[in-house]
């Protein structure tokens, strides 16, 4: 009895073991995965960048038939109500609201004795 | 053998094995109480549980006023070898050196080395393009699929090449606004300008992050932030006319060089900073051709001049508020005057008979400015002038500014007769910004608002104003609006070349010759301008500036035109509407 109990536990606690390794291997990929988007995104927000630069917008609003406005072409118009638009406008970047506390769920930090240990307190508690 | 024998044989047997556990047991108990050795155990563990991982954090955006990206980041690679992986050191050196333009010996060396604890990686190239690194990719793969199609070839082994992404500095508009910007291609290091003085805010040192190589120890890694990001004063579209007018004024005028400055004179905000020469910031290699030594990186505050006669505006402008002049004041030009031993003529060694102080502004008469500031006394002319902020930094929030010169009684290099010639700016030397800042006290009710480029700072997402700040009061608000109405007025006398149709501006010529070892030269001359608009609301302040212009030594002839069409350019870039519509608008909103 003492043997099947011992080796269905060593099998439970390998089972669980093999797959929080395989996990943390994804987390590993995942961290560096974010990396590379992290990089991808600076790198796409300066290529968009290039293609909206002044010298690529000149030359296509020519190709498309406009020229620069002169002084006196102008015609200013009243408009009742009209708000001037900012004058600069910066989208803020979502912030996480508690930086620095871990956000990974339980599942994936805590080992077989944690879950054992919390999964106890929690029946004690309930009970 | 008898039984003894084995007796003894097996109590010692048995002994050892007893001893062994209990050996480590009490081993462990020694180490386990043994704080100090608790510690070194642990310590000695760690280092085989966690790899160091080293973070450059992305270096902070550059924006202009409405948000276009002057400086961003893009992809680069690091190619480097694995110095254990290597097969072949030659084949390694033929295709890296063929492939990324980079010298074979170099490369050969440092993939021959021979790998070590100390020695297992060696960096070859840095900050190489996604499409060098393309080609290399697309090389590798046909080499890996003729390796297989017919492996008895004895072909190229790269084993050991590794490429490594990381990020570098991309500036998308390339050479707009070059000399303000600076540069960054080195991490953690900017060079001139906003790159250089706000380097500790783009950038953030390099981290080192701890990474568990033990899988079941995987934790989440702090984020590392990034830089802080800039948004600047400057507008793009104005930077860019500007520059354009800049290359095209050197080009009319024959001029070495050209600069101008546009600012708001209400709240010390740079509009554009423009000047010769420039770079491509994406390609530094230009950098030692453009900038031999001697020529400053941004002309506008790093070249002091002697500006010659716009600086009268300053002159005239402390003498009244001192109350030594009114507008009205006549004076009888006789063409020359003495100043302390030293006899002062005037631009064209006429003599221009009488004249109000409007008339001395609109004829440039260098003898009237020089006995206006004989009725000032250097008691007075000089505070004033210190009050300008003349020989003094502005302050801007730019690198390698330089402060220019005025010399004051008491220093050993000053004479009686330089309060003669100061009053006409000679002998004073300052740059093209600390003139426009100076003269912006006459544009803006008498005070002089601290210059700035940098509008905002963007950190982790969250946006910092800078705000703008009363630097120095040199004159009353009533000195201010009298010397501006003088100003406009004389141009419209004078039906002045800088006149612009619907915009009524205030501004003043400056020709100065250029001060040599062996006097002042008499072929070459500084040409400047300055002016502002509208003159009974000025919502901004331009300074020209012509190095040397061949064409005509006159400001009037060569840089007041250029003041026109830049205030042409700008008031369309601006949304600034004639001043009879603007007049018109504000009655309606009231």
């Amino acid at each position: 009895m003492v043997v099947v109990f011992s080796t269905l536990f060593a099998t439970v606690y390998l089972h669980i073991s093999a797959r929080t390794a395989e996990v943390g291997r994804q987390i590993q990929v995942m961290q560096n995965e974010i990396d590379e988007i992290d990089r991808m995104n600076e790198d796409l927000r300066s290529q968009l960048a290039l293609i909206k630069s002044s010298d690529q917008m000149e030359q296509r609003a020519e190709a498309l038939g406009f020229q620069p406005v002169q002084m006196d072409e102008i015609t200013f118009l009243s408009v009742q109500g009209f708000m001037e638009p900012p004058v600069m406008v910066y989208q803020h970047r979502p912030v996480d609201a508690s930086p620095g506390i871990a956000k990974l769920p339980d599942e994936y930090t805590e080992s077989l004795f944690d879950w054992m240990r919390r999964k106890t307190a929690f029946y004690l508690v309930v009970r | 053998m008898n039984e003894n024998a084995y007796t003894w044989r097996y109590s010692s047997l048995g002994l050892i094995i007893f001893l062994l556990p209990v050996m480590i047991t009490l081993q462990l108990i020694r180490i386990q109480i043994n704080p100090g050795w608790v510690k070194e155990v642990m310590e000695f563990g760690e280092r085989f549980e966690k790899e160091a991982q080293f973070i450059d954090p992305p270096r902070g955006q550059i924006l202009d006023r409405k948000g276009n990206l002057l400086a961003g980041n893009q992809i680069v690679y690091e190619v480097g070898i694995d110095l254990p992986k290597v097969v072949d050191p030659r084949s390694i050196a033929t295709v890296l050196s063929s492939i990324l333009d980079i010298d074979y010996e170099d490369v050969y060396s440092a993939a021959s080395l021979e790998a070590s604890d100390r020695a297992v990686y060696a960096v070859v190239a840095d900050y190489l393009p996604q499409e060098k690194i393309d080609k290399l990719n697309i090389f590798i793969e046909q080499l890996d699929s003729e390796a297989i199609a017919s492996p008895e070839k004895g072909l190229f082994n790269l084993a050991g090449i590794v490429k490594k992404p990381h990020l570098g500095r991309l500036y998308p508009e390339r050479m707009i606004g070059s000399n303000f910007m600076g540069f960054s291609h080195v991490p953690n290091v900017g060079y001139f300008g906003v790159e250089e003085q706000y380097n500790d805010i783009l950038s953030r040192p390099r981290e080192t992050i701890w990474v568990p190589v033990n899988p079941l120890l995987a934790e989440e890694q702090t984020d590392v932030p990034s830089g802080s990001s800039l948004i600047l004063t400057v507008d793009r579209a104005v930077q860019k006319s500007m520059e354009e007018l800049v290359d095209e004024a050197v080009v009319e005028t024959g001029s070495d060089s050209a600069t101008i400055v546009v600012l708001n004179p209400k709240n010390g905000e740079i509009l554009a900073l423009a000047t010769t020469p420039r770079m491509d910031l994406n390609d530094i290699s230009e950098y030692k051709n453009l900038f031999p030594q001697g020529v400053p990186y941004n002309r506008a505050i790093g070249q002091d001049y002697e500006p010659g006669s716009v600086f009268k505006v300053l002159t005239m402008a402390a003498a009244l508020d001192a109350g030594a002049v009114k507008p009205e004041t006549q004076f009888v030009d006789t063409g020359v005057i003495e100043v302390g031993g030293l006899r002062i003529y005037n631009w064209d060694s006429g003599a221009w008979g009488p004249q109000s102080m409007l008339g001395c502004l609109q004829h440039s008469l260098n003898v009237c400015l020089a006995w206006v500031s004989t009725q000032m006394g250097y008691e007075n002319f000089y505070p004033y002038m210190k009050a300008f902020g003349l020989g003094q930094l502005t302050g801007v929030d730019l690198a390698w500014e330089v402060s220019g010169r005025l010399k004051i009684p008491g220093d050993g290099d000053w004479y009686e007769a330089d309060l003669g010639t100061n009053a006409f700016g000679q002998g004073v030397s300052a740059t093209p910004l600390q003139m426009a800042v100076a003269i912006s006290a006459l544009a803006n009710q008498g005070k002089i608002m601290t210059p700035h480029i940098v509008k905002a700072i963007v950190n982790e997402g969250y946006l910092r104003e800078l705000g703008t700040s009363v630097m120095r009061v040199p004159i009353k608000l009533e000195t201010a609006n009298t010397i501006t109405e003088m100003l406009a007025r004389s141009l419209e006398i004078e039906a002045s070349d800088a006149l612009v149709t619907g915009y009524r501006v205030a501004g003043k010529t400056g020709t100065a010759e250029i001060p040599t070892p062996y006097g002042y030269t008499t072929n070459e001359t500084n040409a400047s301008f300055v002016g502002w608009g509208p003159a009974d609301d000025p919502q901004f302040l331009i300074y020209i500036w012509l190095e040397r212009p061949s064409v005509s030594p006159w400001g009037s002839v060569v840089a007041s035109p250029v003041f026109r069409e830049a205030v042409e350019r700008l008031v369309v870039l601006i949304d600034l509407p004639p001043d009879d519509i603007r007049h018109q608008l504000d009655q309606n909103s009231q």
